[in-house]
């Protein structure tokens, strides 16, 4: 079910500008989903979660959200 | 652009052949292409931050950088304080240089009181393929925006298409005026906007592009229509009243 919300094969590159992306693996809390639950390959997982890292660095995403501090 | 292309993807491969820097033809210091994104104090006045961001561009240039693309993103919430600063001004650039040249910036921006952030991130084939993408994706949006401000061919397109699609509008018009008969007249005014709001709500399913080319036509279309339907309504009152329960199923139906 999740697997289908695009195909991850032909994004060869997570971009850390693309927020709006990058939120969609993010629990509330701000937390990177598991893979067990997003159900992207291994390979997309990487890309991400170093993309949602790049992010956080900018201040572009939380590392904890507003609403659990 | 081309030769940006041919110094950051052909580099990689041909150092590796040569096994060297020798191989990188003279005169273009440039040897890979970096992206970098930092954040400025919001805090500073417009010319403060101005001239700032022309510092960092030009202190790339001084160090024998070539500047690419400096997009300004402008004053945004950040996710989290920095430095006890809600906002930042992002700059978002691109610049092709050597390696020496990175670790001597981040010094610069590190020494800058006004820098909150930076993050470099050195492009691979892949980040430049995804760079280009971007780069058409906007351009091809630009143009789109500047169609739409001269809509005249499209304009016709999306007439005879709407002819096609325009049984649908009248039909909900009958609908609502046998839900409530007596009303209709005064209702009028009030009905068409609904009527219009409804169609466009039936074709919001189609491109974004469309939609917005069409609307106006189509205002005005439904308005002669819902006239129409004005001039029916006597007629439909008296069935309504006759069996309101079926046509109320009937109506259902249609919807």
């Amino acid at each position: 079910m999740t697997e289908t919300r695009f195909d991850p094969e032909n994004i060869d590159f997570v971009d850390y500008k693309d927020i709006e992306l990058l939120k969609r693996y993010l629990n509330e809390q701000g937390k990177i989903l598991p893979r067990r639950i997003t159900g992207v390959p291994q390979k997309f997982q990487r890309k991400l979660t170093r993309a949602v890292k790049r992010a956080r660095h900018l201040a572009m995403l939380p590392f904890v959200a507003d609403n659990v501090r | 652009m081309e030769r940006r292309t041919a110094a950051g993807v052909g580099a990689i491969p041909a150092r590796r052949k040569c096994g060297g820097r020798d191989f990188i033809p003279q005169g273009t210091m440039s040897e890979n292409t970096y992206e970098i994104t930092y954040i400025v104090n919001s805090v500073l006045s417009d010319d403060q931050i101005r001239n700032l961001v022309g510092r960092v561009t030009k202190f790339i240039e001084k160090e024998g950088g070539n500047i690419v693309e400096v997009d300004e993103w402008g004053a945004q919430r950040l996710a989290y304080p920095i430095d006890k600063k809600r906002t930042g001004y992002y700059v978002n650039a691109y610049f092709e240089a050597g390696g020496e040249l990175i670790a001597r910036l981040e010094r610069a921006l590190t020494l800058e009181d006004d820098i909150l952030r930076f993050l470099t991130l050195k492009m691979d084939a892949v980040m430049l393929r995804h760079y280009e993408e971007r780069k058409e994706e906007r351009a091809r949006e630009k143009a789109e925006g500047a169609k739409e401000s001269a809509p005249d061919k499209e304009a016709q397109v999306s007439v005879a298409q709407e002819q096609t699609e325009s049984p649908s509008a009248p039909k909900e018009e009958t609908k609502t005026a046998e839900v409530s008969p007596e009303e209709t007249k005064a209702e009028a005014p009030a009905e068409e906007k609904k009527v219009e709001a409804s169609a466009k709500e039936a074709k919001a399913g189609a491109t974004a592009e469309e939609t917005k080319v069409e609307a106006p036509a189509e205002e005005n279309k439904t308005e002669a229509s819902a006239k129409q339907a004005k001039a029916e309504t006597p007629a439909s009152k008296e069935e309504a009243e006759a069996e309101p329960s079926a046509e109320d199923a009937k109506a259902s139906d249609k919807a």
